[in-house]
């Protein structure tokens, strides 16, 4: 059913993404984080979500500038449009599918 | 819909706070499980990643490396590396429930996701009553969904040979312009000048880490940097 180099990758890499995201929670528990982190922190979830969003953009080439992906940028214009007009995550995901379908038809 | 501060105390509360995000979990864990089947692996395995990893990026990275010669630990470095980012929201997220058990903080963070944390940072954010139980309610969710998507991906793996035809790997994008927006929206209305900045940072220092470095590090040195900016501004 499952090789056991594939189930040693699994398992492996289960625990490199289990670890720092319990971490925080184990050490938080004991101590307070120092003021000045926390004041820096406050602006992680704009900062950790436009560089999430802005890398999908990019094909990254050590040593060159990254290659924009242009059909991820001609979908992200009407997925930005629905989101600011609607408010709604739902909407805005669904739009943004149904236009990078269009957009590879003709692609 | 109504908010009254009652909205984010029950488990079920949490389960309703994640339904914005569920289809993006769904668009994305089924062209995972496409992708996977592509990458000759079976059903149990491909389901098998999403349970134990439970990293949408890390996961299509490794099915990436599992076609080439790559070595097992540098497989799971590079897992390590995509992943890593969640150190930085569990450190955000973390102080809100150092009331709670151990055992209860352990299992907030192990399903943490981009998407949970962002639906917990627009909450705290507006100063919202929530409870440890909503947020399981939000973490469980993507759980569930992710796993299902995958195997409903996975069991239409070899009718589909490629996911991206039908736009499915926009998902992912799709949900991060979403979530972005509400969050930009949100920060620009507390202060214009704050927001702009930190975005301009995060932006231009992204494009130039790429040239330098995996999209995977380049992401938690920007947002780093985003986050410098922001505080300096705020003196």
């Amino acid at each position: 059913m499952i090789s056991e180099r594939l189930l040693v990758i699994i398992l492996g890499c289960g625990l490199v993404t289990f670890i720092p995201r319990i971490t925080p929670f184990i050490i938080g528990k004991f101590t307070k984080f120092p003021k000045v982190v926390v004041r820096f922190l406050e602006y992680l979830p704009l900062s950790i979500l436009g560089a999430l969003m802005l890398e999908t953009a990019f094909t990254v080439r050590i040593g060159q500038l990254p290659l924009v992906k242009w059909d991820v940028v001609l979908a992200m214009l009407p997925t930005v449009g629905v989101a600011v007009w609607s408010k709604d995550l739902m909407k805005t995901v669904v739009v943004g599918i149904v236009t990078m379908a269009i957009i590879r038809l003709f692609m | 819909m109504e908010s009254a501060d009652k909205g984010y105390v029950t488990f079920m509360d949490g389960v309703r706070s994640c339904l914005p995000t569920v289809l993006g979990y769904l668009g994305t864990g089924f062209a995972f499980g496409i992708v996977g089947i592509n990458a000759h692996l079976n059903i149990f395995e491909v389901t098998l990643m999403s349970l134990i990893i439970y990293g949408g990026s890390s996961q299509f990275v490794l099915c990436g490396l599992l076609l080439t010669n790559a070595s097992i630990p540098g497989m799971i470095f590079t897992v390590f590396l995509v992943n890593l980012r969640h150190l930085l929201m569990s450190m955000t997220a973390s102080p809100y429930f150092r009331n709670e058990s151990l055992l209860q903080n352990i299992s907030l963070g192990s399903i943490l996701t981009d998407e949970s944390f962002a639906v917990f940072s627009t909450t705290a954010a507006q100063e919202k009553h929530f409870t440890a139980q909503w947020m399981q309610g939000l973490n469980w969710t993507g759980y569930v969904t992710w796993f299902v998507s995958t195997l409903l991906g996975a069991l239409v793996g070899n009718l589909i040979p490629d996911p991206n035809k039908f736009g499915f790997d926009f998902a992912i994008t799709a949900m991060f312009v979403g979530l972005f927006i509400f969050q930009f929206q949100w920060e620009l209305s507390k202060s214009t000048r704050k927001a702009i900045v930190v975005v301009i940072t995060v932006a231009i220092s992204l494009y130039l880490l790429m040239i330098v470095v995996s999209s995977a590090l380049a992401v938690i040195i920007a947002a780093l940097l985003g986050c410098v900016a922001g505080g300096l501004v705020h003196d």
